[in-house]
């Protein structure tokens, strides 16, 4: 028999001082925020890389892609994301 | 099992959001919904997660058979794809999580109605949601539900193996954050595994011709990617190829194409026929019995028929209307008030870990269909 017997934790979602709803943006202030609280939690590095997350004070959602990726020579981008529409990927 | 009228904590819209279900109510309708529950024995429970290991054990034997002889052609995966799956199979690319969507009254053994081996959603309600609820209403409540740690431990061995950082997708611009939330979700527990992670919109990979590597929004390459978008989608957009040929690996592996594809749902029947806790399936239509009709490729009960006595009683719409189908003896699904519920039942790290139940008015469970608590008794 497979029960839950411990409490659970969230790092990212559970947070305090985020209560809402996350958007990508590209500001460094953001991500060290983000980071700094998840690593209060499980005591681990700070995220190496990639770009943070606002998280805005309201219950309604907004597209998470708020923010562009930065242009780099030799890379292009859309590649993957164009079958489902606006339609859940998941099931 | 029963299912029980209830009444729901007061302000239960706060308490969900505080861990970021922010989708609990979806075109004014409650998709969370906590004015009901249902009971399960422990017998029952015990029912359920045998079926479910019992399901999950079939499964990784199909996808041998499938690998040895081949039979690739079924899933409609395409020819280059094959040496792919093949290698991600033998290397034993980690599998993270899976959903078997069970027909459960109670009384007769779990049905299978469908795998969501690939982007199964539903997620932080399961672990998360309903646990809360259950601890609030019910301290000494018990229930079906170690997922969370069970995530937690499926990233571990991840992380065990390899444990460079992860970028985790979904896409953002729709019409719910579900994918996003579940991603961040997913997240949340590889970050409490160990791992340094980041998030990605799966519109936002890059490609770099130079590197010949998948990159995040700075340019950095992405070693691991979990993607809750289906490899059926991918394989066939623009960078398809160049996920083939990359050496990024994928949360989940390669080798999941193959149970994702409702094809496996007449293999298995033929493999077992004997079995309780499949439902007869072929991949022609069938005479003289009741049938649901589901297209291989499909999510959200989209383009869904049942065919009852001979004529049609249900046809879903949706957007899979090219590709073949599957056909599926329609289910004994019985009604509680006036609602159909499906089991969702969870694998993680190759283990039956809990259950999720969403309910219906219809006999097809959609993405509006109510996602209901449970709580065990003795």
């Amino acid at each position: 028999m497979t029960r839950m017997t411990r409490e659970f934790s969230l790092v990212l979602l559970g947070a305090s001082a985020l209560t809402a709803t996350y958007f990508m943006w590209p500001e460094k202030d953001f991500e060290k925020r983000v980071d700094e609280q998840a690593q209060q939690r499980v005591g681990g590095k700070r995220t190496a890389h990639g770009h943070g997350f606002i998280w805005i004070h309201t219950s309604s959602y907004s597209s998470a892609s708020g923010g562009r990726p930065a242009a780099v020579s030799g890379v292009s981008r859309g590649g993957f994301g164009s079958t489902g529409g606006r339609f859940s990927a998941g099931g | 099992m029963r299912r029980l009228t209830i009444d729901p904590r007061a302000q239960w819209q706060r308490k969900v959001e505080k861990y970021g279900f922010i989708f609990h109510t979806q075109n004014g309708e409650p998709y969370w919904d906590e004015s009901a529950c249902y009971q399960f024995t422990n017998f029952e429970i015990d029912t359920l997660e045998h079926a479910t290991q019992t399901l999950h054990s079939m499964c990784l034997e199909l996808v041998r058979e499938v690998i040895e002889e081949r039979m690739f052609g079924l899933f409609l995966i395409p020819s280059e794809w094959e040496e792919r799956i093949v290698r991600s199979w033998e290397e034993d690319d980690p599998s993270v999580y899976g959903r078997f969507d069970l027909a459960y009254d109670g009384v007769g053994a779990p049905k299978l109605l469908e795998y969501n081996a690939d982007t199964p959603t539903a997620l932080l309600e399961a672990a998360v949601a309903q646990w809360d609820w259950l601890k609030e209403t019910d301290e000494r409540g018990d229930q079906f539900n170690s997922i969370h740690e069970k995530l937690i431990d499926a990233w571990k061995a991840v992380h065990a193996r390899d444990p460079h950082p992860v970028h985790f997708a979904a896409m953002t611009d729709t019409d719910t954050p579900e994918d996003f939330i579940t991603a961040e979700y997913m997240r949340d527990v590889a970050t409490q595994a160990g791992f340094e992670t980041s998030f990605i919109d799966i519109a936002d990979v890059g490609w770099d011709r130079s590197r010949r590597v998948f990159v995040d929004r700075g340019g950095f390459p992405i070693h691991r990617l979990f993607k809750l978008y289906p490899w059926e989608w991918m394989i066939r957009e623009e960078y398809g190829p160049h996920a083939l040929a990359a050496r990024t690996q994928w949360v989940e592996p390669p080798w999941k194409m193959i149970l994702s594809c409702k094809s496996i749902l007449p293999l298995l029947y033929e493999r077992h026929p004997d079995s309780p806790f499949l439902l007869p399936a072929w991949f022609d239509a069938p005479e003289g019995v009741d049938y649901v009709r589901k297209p291989v490729h499909a999510r959200e009960g989209a383009n869904i028929q049942v065919m009852m006595g001979g004529k049609l009683v249900i046809d879903t719409d949706g957007p899979y209307t090219d590709g073949p189908h599957v056909y599926q003896t329609l289910a004994p699904i019985k009604p509680h008030d006036g609602r159909y519920p499906v089991i969702g039942s969870w694998v993680v790290n190759e283990l039956a870990c809990g259950i999720g139940i969403r309910e219906d008015s219809s006999l097809i469970t959609r993405n509006t269909s109510r996602f209901v608590p449970h709580q065990m008794v003795g």
